[in-house]
């Protein structure tokens, strides 16, 4: 291969905490006692006033009461004050399994102010059976965000009892007055799809290379695992928008080389020969392993599951085949909700004309 | 008061080829419960402390014939 490009050792594609998600999952917390606190902190980047909260429970049983209120934090303490931000913001509910809205029963009038700090401070009122909260997660550096990182009280009626969970990033998402959901630096997925790899069964990421742009990549990065015993080596391909292989898009690793380190989840770096150009349009990069027999030996993706595709990145998505030999057109489903953990990884970026705009991770490692 | 780390629960996830644990954590203020994966080598690898100490307590388990295989 020629010297590394300009861009080398950058990435596009799944960002770091999505992948925490893929390869730790998303801890639980118990807030089924009385006065369990749990606050997410943000800073406001607009005026905007907060209309809805979504956090998401793993488990309620005979559910008590749980409040969520958005607080002023206290600049010496870095805790939430106890101060509402504006006196609508507030919301009591009896939990409920799965993602479930806060929606504030009149909506904050006060407006937010950009550049300052909040908490989304939640407290048990009444003490139900089972309130389990799909809380946040752990993981290396790139998973925290200061001052995002998660704040939890066994009595968070007393606020100087919340103290940092480590590494941690909260999971919710936060709808605005304009109806636009974000997930501002939280995570937005709670929990993951299980992708089996084996004889034409295929998956993968659904890409666009915006207009004006082209992309030489030089191979894939992915989180991977395997299941049982695979009896294939595990490929990746890029497939263009007509389901051609793109040329020089392919690398094929051993399963002798993953047998080990795949036991459990982990980074696979696939590369390529040399750099492919990928022009504006779309494509899948997509893993397949013919000569493995069945679900039970097999390699696997996992694919953390947005909120909602609102809160996904519409140009990197889930895709997978049950038949990736088909005569073009292949038949591929497209998960719009779901955002998989693979990464292209670049060599340059080129440009010219028109206004796109695109994003891409500098230089960031362990993603 | 030290933070004080006990090990309530441990079950086998044969999707992630690890063990889901239950850790109750007590800093002074009263017990809360976390619920995570942990892997046998994550001792080496833990992020923190309740990590840690989990992944300690699975290998101590492991050593006393106590803690449940994953199945192939």
């Amino acid at each position: 291969m020629a010297s590394p490009g300009a861009n080398f050792g950058d990435q596009i594609g799944g960002s770091p905490l999505c992948t925490t998600v893929a390869l730790s999952g998303v801890t639980t917390s118990s807030m089924t006692a009385l006065n369990t606190g749990w606050c997410a902190r943000f800073i406001a980047r607009d005026s905007r006033d907060i209309a809805t909260v979504y956090v998401n429970w793993s488990a309620v049983t005979a559910a008590g009461v749980v409040e969520l209120r958005i607080e002023t934090i206290d600049a010496t303490t870095g805790k939430p004050t106890g101060t509402l931000y504006d006196a609508n913001a507030t919301k009591a509910q009896a939990p409920v399994a799965g993602w479930q809205a806060f929606t504030f029963a009149a909506l904050p009038t006060t407006g937010l102010t950009a550049g300052t700090e909040y908490g989304i401070v939640m407290l048990t009122t009444t003490a139900g059976t089972t309130h389990t909260l799909r809380s946040h997660i752990t993981g290396t550096s790139p998973s925290q965000t200061y001052p995002s990182i998660l704040l939890t009280a066994a009595d968070g009626t007393t606020r100087t009892n919340f103290a940092e969970v480590a590494t941690s990033a909260p999971c919710c998402t936060v709808v605005f007055e304009d109806g636009a959901e974000e997930p501002l630096e939280f995570i937005q997925w709670a929990t993951s799809t299980t992708y089996n790899i084996f004889g034409t069964n295929a998956s993968g990421s659904k890409i666009i290379v915006p207009a004006n742009t082209t992309w030489n990549v030089r191979g894939i990065r992915a989180v991977l695992t395997k299941n049982g015993t695979p009896a294939g080596d595990l490929r990746v391909r890029i497939f263009n928008s007509s389901d051609a292989a793109v040329s020089g898009a392919t690398c094929t690793v051993d399963k002798d080389s993953l047998s080990t380190g795949l036991a459990s989840v982990r980074y696979t770096v696939f590369p390529f020969a040399a750099p492919v150009a990928l022009t504006a349009g779309t494509y899948r990069a997509v893993f397949d392993s013919a000569s493995s027999a069945n679900s039970s030996n097999c390699w696997r993706q996992f694919a953390p599951i947005g909120r909602s595709s609102a809160v996904v990145d519409s140009g990197h998505i889930m895709t997978s085949t049950a038949d990736v030999t088909a005569v073009p057109p292949i038949t591929w489903t497209d998960t719009a909700t779901e955002e998989p953990t693979i990464s292209l990884l670049l060599d340059t970026v080129s440009a010219s004309g028109g206004t796109s705009g695109m994003l891409y991770i500098p230089c960031l490692n362990g993603t | 008061m030290a933070t004080s780390l006990s090990l309530k629960s441990v079950g086998v996830n044969t999707d992630r080829n690890c063990y889901d644990v239950l850790v109750e954590v007590d800093r002074g203020d009263g017990p809360q419960l976390f619920g995570f994966m942990v892997s046998l080598d994550q001792v080496d690898r833990a992020f923190d402390d309740m990590e840690l100490f989990a992944a300690q307590e699975l290998a101590e388990m492991r050593m006393a014939g106590t803690l449940p295989e994953i199945p192939d």
